[in-house]
């Protein structure tokens, strides 16, 4: 019971030092403002160069849905609520985290070594020497650019998806593309995309700050950083599962909510 | 901005103790550096000379004791403050500290950037001069990570003197360098020292380098300053602490 509560206290005391971190550069970013030539930078480095590999992660991850979902309508015989259901899956549930996990390990695991590294080769203060403020100048910069990245490419990882269910049930399972479309509507609704909106941004703001956290306050030279990045990678993983059950949750309860004060 | 005390030290640091978790470093440690002074601090390794150097420009926060820098605590400090003490303090920690993801140019630019107004073209040929002044025109766009050690201590030394500061701190700056390079660096700090008339405090673990640098040496152990004096008499001095430090025995 003793590694238990220690665990927990753990891990409670981790993400407290991670929002107090994510407060100070919100409190940074707004009083002193972005640097915005350091932010397009970063944004590039984490965001642009990373869309090759979220179009095939989030391509995939359609096509897999797709795939799936169809052994088990075609015992059925409800194949044609496929298009309908792939999507809603993908964009409500499965994609936003598929493709946060590999963002994870692509933007984040990137992050939290970079900053690391900086760290522990006396560049944060260097920065502090030179009478500016590591995290005005370097973090604030990276957390957006990772936040507004993270965010960009899951969305634009979940239209991939839905383009890769499509592709893959027309060349694969043989279901029209056109009738794969028109179902789309009927399970998909404006809540469905809102919610997968949602859990974008949210895990966009957990790999930004947990990776950006972790790399911030690394220490014990290369060994250090590998820790950091192992840390930020378990806590982002965790963290991604924990709110996609708590915000599928709230988005159930909330629309359940508002449609029974509708009537 | 802070009111300037003539007669107060460079720096002063007053019963200073500092530990890095269950390990104490410094216990009531003193020190004061007066104006104008080139002081070395020798002593063997692990034994916290890149800790005071941090305590003493602020980057580290004494548990108790206080930091004074020109008579003023530098816990006092405000923002504006700590931008001047930034551009009359011209720093090259262990590692240099480099940007190694910028290229030269870069990482001497955002100095300018920071501490100037000058024009682009202007900041230009300024990090041009610095980079030919340290023997490595030509290389303003080579990234940090492209730079031999030998190099990267050179763009450190050329950053720390960019702002023509009033004094500079070097934290061994011929840390793992081969004796050729070693040499030229030790060259390079002595002219930079002579033409630019600052004082300097340098970290070294190689006394006989410390020596050719400073007016003063200092000796650290276990937490300690254990000699205290003008380099040549120290030099000269048989027995002590030194002494038995240059002869590779544990200074006690």
């Amino acid at each position: 019971m003793k590694w238990i509560r220690e665990l927990a206290t753990n891990w409670i005391s981790d993400l407290g030092a991670s929002a107090m971190f994510a407060w100070e550069s919100l409190n940074i970013g707004v009083r002193r403002g972005v640097r915005f030539g350091s932010l397009i930078d970063q944004m590039y480095h984490v965001g642009v160069k990373s869309l090759p590999t979220t179009l095939i992660a989030g391509g995939f991850v359609g096509a897999i849905l797709a795939i799936q979902l169809n052994v088990q309508l075609r015992d059925y015989g409800a194949q044609a609520v496929l298009g309908g259901l792939a999507t809603s899956t993908t964009i409500r549930n499965i994609g936003p985290v598929l493709i946060a996990f590999m963002l994870s390990g692509k933007v984040g695991a990137y992050t939290a070594a970079e900053l690391g590294s900086m760290r522990v080769t006396d560049q944060m203060d260097a920065v502090r020497c030179l009478g500016a403020n590591p995290m005005e100048f370097i973090v604030v910069p990276r957390l957006l650019a990772v936040i507004l990245s993270s965010f960009c490419l899951l969305v634009i990882g979940l239209m991939v998806g839905i383009a890769g269910g499509i592709v893959i049930s027309q060349l694969v399972l043989s279901i029209n593309a056109v009738e794969y479309v028109q179902k789309i509507p009927r399970y998909v609704s404006l809540w469905s995309v809102g919610t997968g909106m949602a859990k974008s941004l949210v895990f966009g703001i957990v790999i930004g700050v947990i990776c950006c956290y972790r790399g911030y306050t690394a220490s014990g030279g290369a060994a250090g950083v590998g820790r950091a990045v192992r840390q930020a990678a378990v806590e982002v993983l965790v963290l991604i599962i924990v709110l996609d059950f708590t915000l599928s949750s709230l988005s159930e309860f909330l629309h359940a909510f508002l449609r029974v004060g509708q009537l | 901005m802070w009111q300037m005390n003539p007669q107060a030290p460079l720096f002063e640091l007053t019963s200073i103790d500092f530990g890095y978790a269950a390990s104490p470093v410094f216990r009531g440690l003193s020190l004061t550096v007066e104006a104008g002074q080139s002081v070395c601090l020798v002593g063997p390794g692990a034994c916290g000379k890149s800790t005071l150097l941090k305590l003493a420009i602020g980057l580290l926060r004494p548990q108790s004791g206080e930091v004074y820098y020109k008579g003023r605590a530098l816990s006092h400090f405000s923002r504006a403050e700590r931008v001047q003490l930034a551009r009359e303090l011209g720093v090259c920690l262990q590692n240099s500290g480099l940007f190694d993801s910028r290229s030269c140019e870069e990482n001497l630019a955002f100095v300018l950037r920071e501490h100037t107004s000058a024009t682009p073209a202007h900041i230009k040929r300024q990090v041009r001069e610095a980079m030919e002044s340290v023997g490595l025109g030509g290389n303003e766009s080579a990234f940090v990570h492209e730079l031999s050690g030998g190099m990267k201590k050179r763009l450190g030394i050329a950053r720390a003197f960019l702002l023509r500061p009033q004094v500079v701190l070097l934290d061994d700056p011929t840390a793992g360098l081969d004796p050729i390079t070693s040499r030229q660096i030790i060259d390079l700090i002595v002219e930079f020292k002579q033409r630019l008339d600052l004082a300097l405090f340098v970290i070294t673990s190689d006394p006989p380098k410390a020596f050719e640098m400073a007016d003063r040496i200092l000796l650290l152990a276990n937490g300690e300053i254990l000699a205290d004096g003008p380099a040549q008499q120290l030099k000269e001095a048989s027995g002590g602490p030194l002494h038995r430090f240059l002869r590779g025995l544990a200074p006690t």
